[in-house]
């Protein structure tokens, strides 16, 4: 799924996860661990 | 390569290998391992010092040349060849798969090297069949057969193409004119090499980011010498990026050219180096998440954020990026 994700935010605004969920949950938070670093 | 590590591989091999063919000739050895003679004697003169512990008569490799044949007892624990890695079993089954589909060897069943006939389909195809079964479900990588294919014939020729190549560094695409040099395989990755008309200059072509290939009637002139493999090379005014890494992302060293590294008490890793774009970069720090954190420049984390913000948008909607 790490490896899914990683692809995923490489490709960018060029594709978007529609499923599962989980993973497409996993997806915003780390990108909004990014919007909103520690 | 260290030539003592060589050295050994070579012996680790060979033994199961002689055992598996008593009696024959040294030089036969020599030109199987790529080695000579001399140096095949001193590997099993070596071979007489090694064994199981005990090292007594009984205990140690026995290896005797008779009449220039070679015979190898007392190492049946070494009868069983040794298993490929992962990584060296897809490293060759990539590069058989590529020698098969681009024709290179004809449609004529290739004879193993001793002469004998390794049936209807040839050692290739035999060989590729039982690395496939050895590397199980992981033996399917994908590769642009098709396109290593086309090239193929285009570099042996010296016959200029056009590309239209999605570069990852400046994230656009381009249609460029390449005189082809060779192809390569870096890191589990294909390359074409060769001199960009557009660039004026060599450049390096990932065949997975080629959109479209068209080989021309065109003659390129030969390709130099020595062709280096393909490496990225930071210009003078490329951008200096600064970043710490957690344990967990330290892996991204791997893909970028460090100038300068350090630890701090928590094992986290500062990293320096250059980066041709600082998109590109932005791009990459993407996947690392909270794993990661911009040092300088303050427009690498802006960036990073930017690029965040707009994939987020596609998932939350407008109005949540404003409330992370």
């Amino acid at each position: 799924v790490e490896e899914l994700i990683g692809w995923l935010l490489e490709l960018g605004t060029d594709v978007e996860l529609i499923g599962p969920d989980d993973v497409r949950a996993q997806l915003v938070t780390h990108l909004r661990e990014m919007m909103d670093p520690a | 390569v260290n030539p003592t590590l060589a050295r050994l591989r070579r012996i680790l091999v060979m033994v199961p290998w002689l055992l598996d063919h008593p009696g024959v000739a040294v030089e036969e050895v020599a030109r199987r391992f790529e080695s000579s003679p001399p140096e095949i004697l001193d590997d099993l003169d070596l071979l007489g010092y090694c064994g199981l512990p005990g090292y007594g008569g009984g205990d140690l490799i026995e290896a005797s040349v008779s009449g220039g044949q070679v015979v190898v007892r007392m190492a049946e624990f070494f009868a069983r060849p040794l298993s490929l890695s992962m990584r060296e079993g897809l490293a060759l089954l990539l590069a058989a798969r590529a020698t098969r589909d681009s024709g290179v060897l004809g449609n004529v069943p290739a004879m193993d090297r001793s002469g004998d006939d390794a049936g209807t389909d040839g050692p290739l195809i035999t060989a590729i069949a039982k690395l496939e079964a050895h590397l199980g479900a992981r033996a399917e990588v994908p590769v642009a057969m098709d396109l290593l294919a086309a090239l193929w014939p285009a570099v042996t020729d010296h016959r200029v193409v056009d590309l239209t190549y999605q570069s990852a560094s400046k994230n656009e695409t381009t249609v460029r004119q390449v005189e082809p040099w060779t192809i390569r395989l870096v890191e589990g990755a294909w390359y074409l090499q060769g001199y960009c008309r557009s660039a004026q200059d060599q450049r390096s072509f990932r065949l997975d980011r080629v959109k479209d290939l068209q080989v021309t009637e065109e003659t390129a002139p030969d390709p130099p010498g020595d062709v280096r493999p393909p490496v990225y090379r930071p210009a003078l005014d490329d951008p200096l990026v600064v970043i710490e890494v957690s344990p967990q992302a330290a892996w991204i060293a791997d893909h970028v050219v460090l100038t300068d590294r350090t630890q701090n008490k928590a094992g986290w890793s500062r990293l320096r180096f250059q980066t041709t774009t600082l998109d590109w970069a932005a791009r990459l720090l993407l996947r690392l998440g909270d794993q990661a954190r911009v040092i300088a420049p303050q427009e690498l984390a802006d960036l990073r954020r930017s690029h965040a913000q707009s994939i987020l948008a596609l998932y939350d909607g407008p109005e949540s990026t404003n409330n992370p």
